[in-house]
């Protein structure tokens, strides 16, 4: 036996930290391309790097034999995984926080210079807070108000749905074929001053009531709180819906009898045994909700009004018109921080674990 | 009917229809007391149907469900003292073994000190204290099957009712099951209603059986009943394995009777006489473990003579497969010891039986002969 093929028999049999190591070499060099840690000729030789791990591990695949491919298996499955959230989940994490911590040299500059400059969070913090509160309050509201209407929706289709039980969920859907934006501009017309809504309701004479509820403001039911939170609301609904439905759906209505059979009225048998085991769809519908529902803008763009503008709002104006993309980008980073806290503050309370 | 108070349970008549579909026809029994009660028959024969508007699931159409000596036909099964074991046991996944069989008394709003010892002492009757505190997908089929019939019983209703229990279960741990149930309803001295389409299963385990066909019940007796003397051709084919040569009453002769077979050969039945009219169309029932195989004739009883086609080896027993000079299939089941007579296949051969071996029913089969090798027939029947 020769040297070369002894060395080849020690990399064969060791193919799975090969392949771990490949995986990990690819997603830095496609992290350090993609969030310009590299420039000028040094670009060329992390390509090439890359190209050559890649290369590497195809030829220890096709040259090593069934074992090592056995043990390349597992690291060729996630890799293509791996690959696309080092792009474009890693490297635009990356620059979005060493963009927050840059400072720009004139306001109209468009260089940005790394210089530890956590005063972009002070500023997030001092001049935005107001944004950040109606945020997480506005999605708060509206992800119980979407568990309020979405929870029984979903029990009445899927116990109650019978042969109607697709029809049902596909009337659920079939409005959000149709663009966000228009959905949410077209409320923008039912609710308006003048619109139908609004004069069916002083006609009726239930306005003031609703001014009482602080859902009307001075007759207007459009550039309210209510109704940024009614969009999000409606718009998330779904969101919400579908994952209750499936957890409801995959309950096996025995269950329901044997409660019944074991002495419990139909509530109790809701309270105790439907109840606890949809907890799953609940949760998973809460994140789908409040999560996207956080960082909207465009609810409180069209249905909103200045006193009513979410961090989203915030963000989009600081990058987009003020161009001030360090404190645009300390605010992303801390709405995405405080979301993961209050996620994982949440699965921490209410985790379902050995049910999901 | 009689509606003494040692009758837990009393069907007065009831009947089920779905549209124009009857699924029960005029159900009229009683259960007693501390009974193990079968329902047996093919899937579709009403028996989960008639349990159902036991339990309260379903309501008759007609007639009225008596529980304890009340009419119960349209109280909701919450209010029902009756608990149901069901088919896949419906466990709450989400709860531990204890918090199940703590939910019937916590439902009823007994005193927690108290759930505890009665959930705890029933546990101990299932053999599972130790598995308290899992939850049921971490329990065998077996185990599961044991919480669930804990979650009942606890409960300590006037009958448990049983919806094909073992079903779910392979044939070993039924076979345990079936033993480990028995021994659990003496246990505790509570009816067991069971429904089943395993006449094996219904006979081991049950006092009486009622046998159940496309909506009526067709006989209701103790197992020995049953297989001894069925009411019909159905029944002598659905319990046990039964032999059917159809033939006409020929004549009556002290207690026998003579039965002209349809495959020419004239038998007697004896203490048959007088059951049928003489001209009757009738069948002659010869359960294949009452035949004898022989070489020679057998002078002593009643004898057929046919070819030997098929000889399958089973332990205890030998199967063998005997055509009849008409072509009849016959099965015999002899013992497998030495002192089995060694014919070969092919061969022509002699079934023997004595005069007491034979039963006669009304009317002719479908099939004549053996019921027990139609794989169609096996089918059906599950």
């Amino acid at each position: 036996m020769t040297e070369t093929v002894v060395r080849q028999n020690r990399i064969a049999r060791n193919a799975d930290r090969v392949g771990m190591a490949a995986m990990i070499v690819a997603s830095v060099c496609l992290v350090a391309l993609g969030a310009h840690w590299v420039s000028g000729p040094m670009v060329s030789v992390v390509v090439l790097v890359l190209l050559l791990v890649l290369g590497g591990v195809l030829g220890l695949a096709v040259t090593g034999g069934p074992e090592a491919r056995r043990l390349l298996a597992p690291y060729g499955l996630l890799k293509p995984g791996m690959l696309w959230l080092a792009l474009f989940f890693l490297a635009p994490v990356w620059s979005l926080l060493r963009i927050s911590l840059s400072t720009k040299e004139s306001r109209f500059s468009v260089q940005y210079n790394f210089s530890w400059a956590f005063q972009n969070y002070a500023t997030a913090f001092r001049d935005f807070g107001k944004q950040f509160e109606h945020a997480f309050v506005y999605a708060a509201i509206a992800t119980v108000l979407t568990i309020l209407i979405g929870y029984p929706l979903a029990y009445v289709i899927a116990f109650r749905g019978g042969k109607y039980k697709n029809i049902l969920l596909g009337l659920v859907v079939i409005p959000f074929f149709t663009s966000y934006l228009i959905r949410t501009i077209a409320w923008s017309t039912i609710l308006a001053d003048r619109g139908f809504v609004v004069r069916a309701m002083n006609a009726v004479g239930i306005g003031n009531v609703f001014e009482w509820l602080h859902i009307m403001d001075n007759g207007k039911l459009l550039n309210t709180p209510a109704a940024v939170i009614g969009g999000l609301t409606y718009n998330f609904l779904p969101f919400m819906l579908l994952p209750i439905y499936v957890s409801l759906e995959k309950i096996d209505t025995n269950l329901v009898n044997a409660a019944g059979d074991l002495y419990s009225s139909a509530s109790r048998a809701f309270r105790k045994v439907v109840f606890p085991l949809s907890i799953p769809g609940v949760f998973a519908g809460t994140l789908l909700t409040f999560i996207p529902a956080a960082g909207d803008f465009v609810n409180a763009q069209f249905l909103g009004n200045p006193n009513t503008t979410m961090i989203g709002n915030s963000i989009q104006d600081q990058f987009l018109k003020q161009n001030n993309y360090p404190v645009a980008s300390a605010m992303a980073a801390v709405l995405m921080v405080s979301i993961a806290t209050l996620v994982l503050l949440y699965t921490r309370i209410f985790g379902t674990e050995d049910l999901a | 009917m009689g509606e003494s108070p040692s009758n837990v349970i009393v069907l007065d008549h009831v009947s089920k229809r779905y549209g124009d579909f009857v699924a029960v026809h005029d159900a009229n029994f009683s259960i007693a007391t501390g009974e193990f009660f079968a329902m047996l028959g093919p899937s579709g024969c009403g028996k989960t149907t008639t349990l159902k508007m036991i339990a309260g699931f379903e309501q008759p159409t007609a007639g009225r469900v008596m529980l304890d000596g009340v009419d119960v036909s349209d109280v909701p099964p919450y209010k029902r003292n009756v608990n149901t074991v069901f088919q896949q046991y419906a466990l709450f996944p989400h709860m531990t073994v204890f918090d199940n069989v703590a939910f019937g008394p916590r439902s009823k709003k007994v005193d927690e000190s108290k759930i505890k010892a009665s959930v705890m002492e029933m546990l101990e009757i299932v053999r599972l204290s130790d598995f308290a505190q899992r939850k049921p997908s971490q329990l065998s089929g077996g185990q599961q099957q044991r919480v669930a019939l804990a979650r009942a019983l606890v409960n300590y209703p006037s009958a448990l009712l049983l919806d094909e229990p073992l079903a779910a279960l392979d044939l070993k741990l039924r076979e345990a099951m079936q033993i480990e149930l028995k021994r659990i309803q003496r246990e505790v001295g509570i009816s067991f209603i069971f429904v089943t389409h395993d006449q094996g299963e219904a006979l081991t385990m049950s006092d009486r059986i009622a046998v159940m066909s496309q909506g009526h019940v067709e006989q209701i007796g103790t197992p020995q009943d049953i297989y001894r003397s069925p009411a019909s051709l159905f029944v002598a084919g659905f319990i046990g394995s039964a032999n059917l040569l159809p033939g006409t009453i020929q004549s009556h002769d002290g207690a026998d009777a003579v039965v002209a077979l349809k495959a020419g050969s004239t038998i007697r039945v004896a203490g048959q006489a007088g059951v049928h009219a003489i001209g009757a169309h009738v069948s002659v029932m010869l359960r294949p473990e009452r035949l004898r195989p022989s070489e020679q004739v057998d002078s002593q009883g009643q004898s057929l003579q046919g070819t030997l086609t098929d000889l399958v080896f089973q332990g205890a027993t030998a199967r063998m497969i005997v055509h009849l000079v008409d072509g009849t299939e016959l099965t015999c089941l002899a013992d497998s010891s030495a002192r089995m007579p060694q014919i070969a296949v092919g061969a022509t051969m002699n079934v023997s039986w004595d005069a007491d071996g034979g039963y006669i029913l009304a009317g002719w089969p479908e099939k004549a002969g053996s019921n027990t090798t139609d794989i169609d027939h096996i089918e059906s029947t599950l």
